[in-house]
């Protein structure tokens, strides 16, 4: 039975982020991936190196930083970051997404082996924000407000708490987007191109007509129904959260009822984001879209598309959204808190590092002049030319108002969980919202839930 | 010559040492926090026995204990039931291959968690998943069944995996359990005139009586906790309806979703005594029917 234990305890991690289905079971599945397929460019973030600023300072500072992400990624900003500043060690721990606030606060509130930097992902980075254990970037030594013009107003916004300190910052943005099959929509519904389909889905009962068309023609329209949520998750009425209250507007069951038109008309493949059959849609003669941000691009579209190269296009649905992303702060009780504060320059407030770092791995960057240089770059293959940097870049403009609440990720699930019962048929909508109520009620006990 | 008697602790000192670090503070600690309210950043609030109180209502406390209970009864009753008729069949008769089947019989056991449950995902999560497509062209079916909106069967599945994995196991401990058997018992008995089945039910059975003792007990305890293969066969949240929530996910779930660390420690203390209730309980009906034990 110790082997049982034990075996429990290594397969809890690897168990949670199988299932569930976010940025940041993709940001695992996908880096290795990604690393291999990116290896021979040689566009490395040293070419940049002569460009940024606090270069002159760069010998003097030494010391070693240790760093708690809860993705591969950060890492890949050391080796640029100690081209300017060699005399940094950079000590980066990946704790895997599942696990890191499990391990991160009680390192916190004993302030004991506490790193100087550490990551929050969107369904709990508000949660991070709220508590009092990141730096307020607004002050001096930092005055963050120098740099924060040129970083996309939404990921400071995430950052900032309500008291409006700057807690965090991000080195990513995640806008939404369409992304669908160009031959499969020429085909059927007699347009390719991005702007073209996207006025065929200009709103929720326009992408149903569409599902429609398609299911004639034997298509499914969606990999899952869950993936709209990211969509419909930005473009709440309010919060999960408000004063305390869980909040469950008209919006939020009009998705349920949507959901439950997709599943009884059949015009998706029934799985759930991330099951081996979601990921295989990529290369489906059946499966039209996955609506998902630019993670979803880099994570399962790029990575598995080989018969389907330059079949994909990004297009826009009824209303723009963002879903995700990764933040990072700096430790109020960090002895190295001149030197945090200098990575966390390079990493998330450095445009050239930045757009160095999206060349060599594609994906889209907090800054926005980074990703305004990179729109006028070439196009991607696999997106049949059209350049993903443009196209997102326009997102940004539109995107709604930060709707995250402290505890996203698990009420996220919970709803989810209760649409699905609904979807089957095995709660009614009523049942499936009392089911929801209570599944938030048990996981936060302090909330008022009417 | 006195100081000598003292060598041997510090030899079993390593042990202890490792069990009061590993075992007995993590016990004593859940006890601790049980009576707390903390989410593991802001300082911890006694409250009684508030957790206490909360948890006896707690519907999905019963819920995930009856989930548990019934998975573990729907997978050890089988276990057990092979495991006695696998052994006798090796036992009693000389079968060519034996040690091979034994091993493949035991080989499950050793794979790990994840990847039964990604295995079984790719044979039943969606309409295009193996078990479906093979039933839907040979026209069992005529259309795709959802075998992961079904409560019943997800339930089922857990048992089945389950049994899958621990009836090799089982089977080698009743065999090491048979095989210190005396032949000369059975030889008597075939001479008394006694079948097959009375020797199996009046000399076997009795005789290893220790060995179900220990195979039960133990999964109990086991089985109780049950949590990985639940855990990563659907959502993790114990969907559809919550049928393979167990207790341990629930824990999991309260304490390292949620942060509730407090409650989880109380609902942690609830399975503790359900466990030790468990135990005592089948300790003592295997022992009433047997002799071997009484005075």
């Amino acid at each position: 039975m110790k082997k049982k234990a034990l075996a429990l305890l290594l397969t809890a991690a690897m168990a949670v982020s199988l299932l569930t289905g976010c940025g940041s079971a993709a940001d695992k599945q996908g880096t290795d991936t990604q690393e291999g397929t990116t290896a021979e460019n040689t566009n490395t973030p040293e070419d940049n190196s002569g460009t940024t600023d606090g270069e002159d300072s760069g010998k003097e500072l030494s010391g070693t930083l240790t760093i708690w992400s809860s993705g591969e990624e950060l890492g890949r900003f050391v080796e640029g970051f100690n081209a300017i500043y060699p005399n940094i060690k950079v000590d980066i721990t990946v704790v895997p997404n599942a696990d890191f606030l499990a391990k991160l606060t009680p390192t916190l509130s004993s302030g004991q082996g506490a790193p100087d930097i550490f990551t929050g992902e969107s369904d709990y980075v508000r949660y991070l924000v709220e508590s009092p254990y990141w730096e307020d970037l607004k002050q001096e030594p930092y005055n963050v407000t120098q740099y924060t013009n040129d970083i996309w107003k939404y990921i400071v916004s995430v950052g900032t708490d309500s008291n409006g300190a700057i807690k965090a910052l991000s080195w990513q943005a995640s806008p939404g987007s369409i992304m669908y099959r160009r031959d499969m929509a020429q085909e059927y519904l007699g347009v390719s191109e991005p702007e073209d389909v996207a006025k065929l889905l200009g709103s929720n009962a326009d992408m149903l007509k569409v599902a429609a068309t398609l299911q004639e023609n034997g298509i499914k329209m969606f990999a899952s129904w869950q993936d709209i949520w990211n969509m419909s998750f930005s473009n709440r009425d309010s919060s999960w959260i408000e004063n305390n209250t869980l909040m469950i507007g008209d919006d939020v069951l009009g998705f349920m009822d949507m959901a439950k038109e997709i599943t009884d008309k059949g015009y998706s493949l029934n799985v759930d984001p991330w099951s081996p059959e979601w990921t295989a849609a990529v290369e489906s003669t059946d499966t039209f879209c996955y609506v998902l941000p630019t993670w979803g691009y880099q994570f399962v579209v790029k990575p598995a598309a080989d018969t389907t190269k330059g079949k994909w296009g990004l297009t826009t649905g009824p209303v723009p959204y963002v879903k995700g992303g990764t933040w990072l702060g700096i430790y109020k009780d960090s002895p190295n808190k001149e030197l945090a504060w200098e990575f966390m320059k390079y990493v998330t407030c450095n445009s050239e590092a930045q757009k160095a770092y999206a060349q060599q791995y594609g994906e889209y960057v907090s800054s926005a002049s980074a990703d305004e240089a990179l729109a006028a770059g070439e196009g991607e293959e696999v997106l049949g030319g059209q350049n993903l940097y443009e196209f997102y870049n326009s997102q940004m403009l539109q995107i709604p108002d930060n709707k995250m609440s402290p505890y996203d990720g698990v009420i996220n699930n919970a709803f989810l969980s209760a649409a699905k019962a609904y979807t089957t048929g095995a709660l009614s909508k009523d049942e499936a919202i009392q089911q929801f109520k209570d599944d938030v009620a048990s996981s936060y006990p302090d909330l008022t839930i009417e | 010559m006195k100081n000598r008697q003292h060598y041997g602790y510090f030899f079993i000192l390593p042990y202890f040492l490792i069990f009061a670090v590993f075992g007995l503070f993590p016990i004593l600690y859940t006890f601790f926090l049980s009576v707390y309210k903390w989410d593991g950043m802001m300082p911890k609030v006694f409250i009684g026995f508030d957790n206490f109180k909360r948890l006896l209502t707690d519907k999905y406390f019963y819920l995930a204990t009856g989930n548990t209970i019934k998975i573990w009864l729907f997978n050890f009753i089988p276990q057990i039931a092979a495991a006695l008729l696998l052994s006798c069949i090796f036992t009693f008769n000389r079968i060519r291959g034996m040690k091979f089947f034994r091993a493949a019989y035991y080989l499950p056991n050793l794979i790990t968690a994840a990847s039964v449950g990604l295995l079984f995902n790719l044979l039943f999560n969606g309409d295009k998943s193996a078990v479906n497509y093979i039933l839907v062209q040979s026209g069992i079916l005529k259309e795709p069944f959802a075998f992961f909106s079904s409560p019943e069967f997800t339930s089922g599945l857990v048992s089945y995996i389950q049994w899958w994995m621990w009836f090799g196991y089982t089977t080698v401990i009743v065999m090491a359990g048979m095989t210190t058997v005396d032949n000369s018992l059975y030889e008597a008995a075939m001479s008394d005139g006694a079948t097959k089945m009375q020797t199996f039910r009046k000399i076997t059975v009795p005789l290893i009586k220790p060995t179900l003792i220990y195979l039960t007990i133990t999964s109990i305890i086991g089985g109780m906790q049950l949590f990985d293969v639940p855990a990563t066969l659907t959502n993790a949240n114990g969907d559809p309806q919550k049928s393979i929530l167990t207790t341990t996910m629930y824990i999991y779930n309260q304490g390292f979703k949620s942060y509730n660390y407090g409650y989880a420690c109380a609902v942690s203390v609830g399975l503790f005594a359900i466990i030790a209730v468990l135990s005592v309980f089948s300790f003592r009906a295997m022992r009433r029917r047997g002799d071997m034990y009484d005075e």
